[in-house]
């Protein structure tokens, strides 16, 4: 189970961003999907999450058409952590984290007690909960990020997907919330996909890894069998070394200037 | 349930309780204002006499038998009373399509007008005045006014919808564009309008002189119908401040609900324009006033602009109708009071924490 993605093409006016391109992805494994600027990345995150439907082809989430879901249904299923986010009007910090209880909550009804605690140990774990009576427009790029990224953890999805989700946050603050979305995907069984722009962390993190260039696939398959040299050089076009690292138990790329 | 938990559910209550006492006190001085505005005027009558003769209107208990109460009866019912429901349901209604336009077009600048709704309802109203049509009698002038709004709004869907659906930037783009030109057609029409240039002028500054019940009603129908369906969809418009694709991902039919939200909001502002003019800032003022009190959240939002918008407009019509010497254009007069009063609280903000309103 978890999504058959089946040579989909998606096209900006005339332009085509992603063609004739298959992936599957498995439960219970963190995806990392690579390429450089402008492959299709982004978009290849909103056709798997239902935000745009392909312009052929056809996407199948645990063995049903992604469009024969309702939006609801996808918001219990699917959570996405955007890479821009700008917000124009004051929501304190834990009313935005709360929008991610929506989807459980009827239209006029009132948070449960359920849906409070799920908000205030998600803020605890992700490090915003001293932050919660702020306004969201008054943080910092990195603190924001934060905030989207409990708002995302708190819809409680099997899947979580991330558009380079991590590129404002410090080093410590990426690798606890990395570390939060690996221990979910081992631990319950989640599926995590998310776009990266640093090899290396995602040679830490991911199991399998998705090497886009110009909107089709250049390589898919577990990290060890598709992270090498050659992918790189196809993909990227650098030259680049690759060992394994010990002290962090992964493969590490090294690149020449 | 741990103790935390109730702490934060009871401190949850609280809050909500605090916005239900606020809506209530609003609605209460709403209230309040209303009779007293019915006693004010030309002829003053005191409240107690406005609330029996709304009384003995209202339940057609014995009538009214003296003849000063003959005289409160005409001026109470059929003068005022009229024309204060009308400013106080036109007020409602231009502040909460503000909060919708500023929600939707993630723009605290937005305000009912931006899409030029405004400037076909000036347009449409001006022909009607220049060609003095009086097809469908007495309503003419604003069923022209509707149909410019809505014949505008139409044109800036259709330049502003692209493959990637409806942005908020483009929107506010066409919407300047196609009001630019109108307000170069109605500058035109002005031009050769010779004797007609003072109704049109005085048209479009705006006012509730001589309304009737049948405004009322007409107001009453499309600001209610239209409140309905922004606090229906009160809490997805929450959801598309975080932009299209949070909100998608979080379970909004974005683009269907922009839509339909945009036209509710922008029929519900052409009524408005059509029957009372152009009359600003208050789709614009009391969104951000209200936003300091309650939150950005538009649950609470809407129903506090609905019943503020309706207090503000209706103590502006009082006071240029029975405070003022002589009557100033309610446009006139909003603007004059709400844009330094609006300076003052921006500044005040931008002071204390640098944020933006």
């Amino acid at each position: 189970m978890g999504f058959d993605v089946n040579a989909i093409s998606f096209y900006y006016a005339d332009k085509p961003v992603l063609r004739d391109l298959s992936v599957h992805i498995r439960h219970g494994r963190f995806y990392g999907i690579l390429g450089p600027n402008g492959s299709g990345k982004t978009t290849l995150l909103d056709v798997l999450a239902g935000i745009r439907p392909p312009a052929a082809g056809q996407v199948t989430y645990n063995g049903r058409a992604l469009a024969a879901y309702t939006k609801k249904q996808l918001a219990r299923e699917i959570a996405l952590v955007p890479q821009n986010f700008y917000i124009n009007f004051p929501f304190a910090v834990e009313d935005i984290v709360m929008m991610g209880r929506y989807p459980y909550i009827a239209r006029f009804a009132r948070p449960t007690a359920a849906d409070i605690e799920a908000v205030e140990q998600v803020m605890r774990r992700t490090d915003v909960h001293a932050l919660r009576h702020r306004f969201i427009t008054e943080l910092s790029g990195g603190e924001r990020q934060r905030v989207v990224f409990a708002r995302a953890l708190v819809q409680a999805t099997p899947v979580l997907m991330m558009d380079e989700a991590t590129s404002n946050l410090d080093i410590r603050h990426t690798i606890d919330l990395l570390n939060l979305v690996a221990a979910k995907v081992k631990q319950e069984g989640g599926t995590a996909v998310a776009v990266f722009q640093d090899i290396n962390l995602a040679a830490i993190y991911c199991d399998d890894l998705i090497f886009l260039k110009n909107g089709a696939v250049a390589a898919q398959g577990a990290k060890a069998d598709v992270l090498n040299a050659a992918t790189i050089r196809t993909v990227f076009e650098v030259d680049s070394k690759i060992a394994f690292e010990p002290y962090i138990d992964a493969c590490q790329v090294v690149f020449r200037r | 349930m741990n103790a935390r938990v109730t702490q934060a559910k009871s401190f949850y209550y609280r809050f909500q309780n605090a916005t239900i006492l606020q809506l209530i006190l609003l609605g209460g001085v709403l209230g309040l204002a209303v009779l007293l505005a019915s006693g004010m005027g030309y002829m003053p009558i005191t409240l107690t006499a406005v609330v029996k003769t709304i009384c003995a209107n209202l339940f057609a208990q014995g009538g009214a038998t003296t003849e000063t109460e003959r005289l409160w009866s005409v001026v109470v019912m059929d003068v005022r009373l009229p024309r204060i429901l009308t400013s106080a349901v036109v007020g409602g209604g231009l502040a909460v399509t503000g909060v919708v336009f500023q929600g939707l077009l993630l723009n605290p600048l937005a305000d009912p007008y931006t899409l030029g709704v405004s400037a076909g309802a000036a347009f449409g109203a001006s022909v009607a005045l220049l060609l003095n049509i009086s097809l469908i009698g007495f309503f003419s002038v604003s069923a022209f006014a509707f149909a410019g709004a809505a014949l505008t709004l139409v044109v800036v869907i259709f330049l502003s919808s692209s493959s990637g659906g409806l942005s908020s930037n483009n929107l506010i783009l066409s919407g300047i564009i196609v009001a630019a030109i109108l307000s170069a057609g109605i500058s035109f029409l002005k031009y050769i309008a010779d004797e007609q240039v003072a109704v049109i002028i005085f048209w479009l500054m705006g006012s509730f002189t001589s309304k009737t019940w049948p405004d009322v009603a007409l107001t009453a129908v499309a600001v209610g119908a239209g409140f309905g369906v922004f606090l229906f969809y009160a809490r997805d418009l929450n959801l598309l401040a975080l932009g299209n694709r949070t909100a998608a991902s979080l379970g909004v039919g974005t683009r269907r609900t922009t839509l339909l939200l945009l036209t509710t909001a922008s029929m519900v502002a052409a009524v408005c324009v059509s029957v009372a003019g152009i009359i600003g800032f208050v789709g614009l003022l009391v969104p951000h006033m209200m936003r300091i009190i309650t939150g950005p959240d538009n649950r609470k939002l809407l129903p506090a602009s609905l019943l503020a918008g309706a207090l503000l407009l209706l103590v502006a019509d009082t006071v240029t109708r029975a405070i003022l010497p002589g009557e100033i254009p309610i446009g006139v007069l909003t603007a004059l009071i709400g844009g330094p009063f609006f300076c003052y609280i921006f500044r005040k903000r931008q002071m204390r924490s640098g944020a933006t309103i």
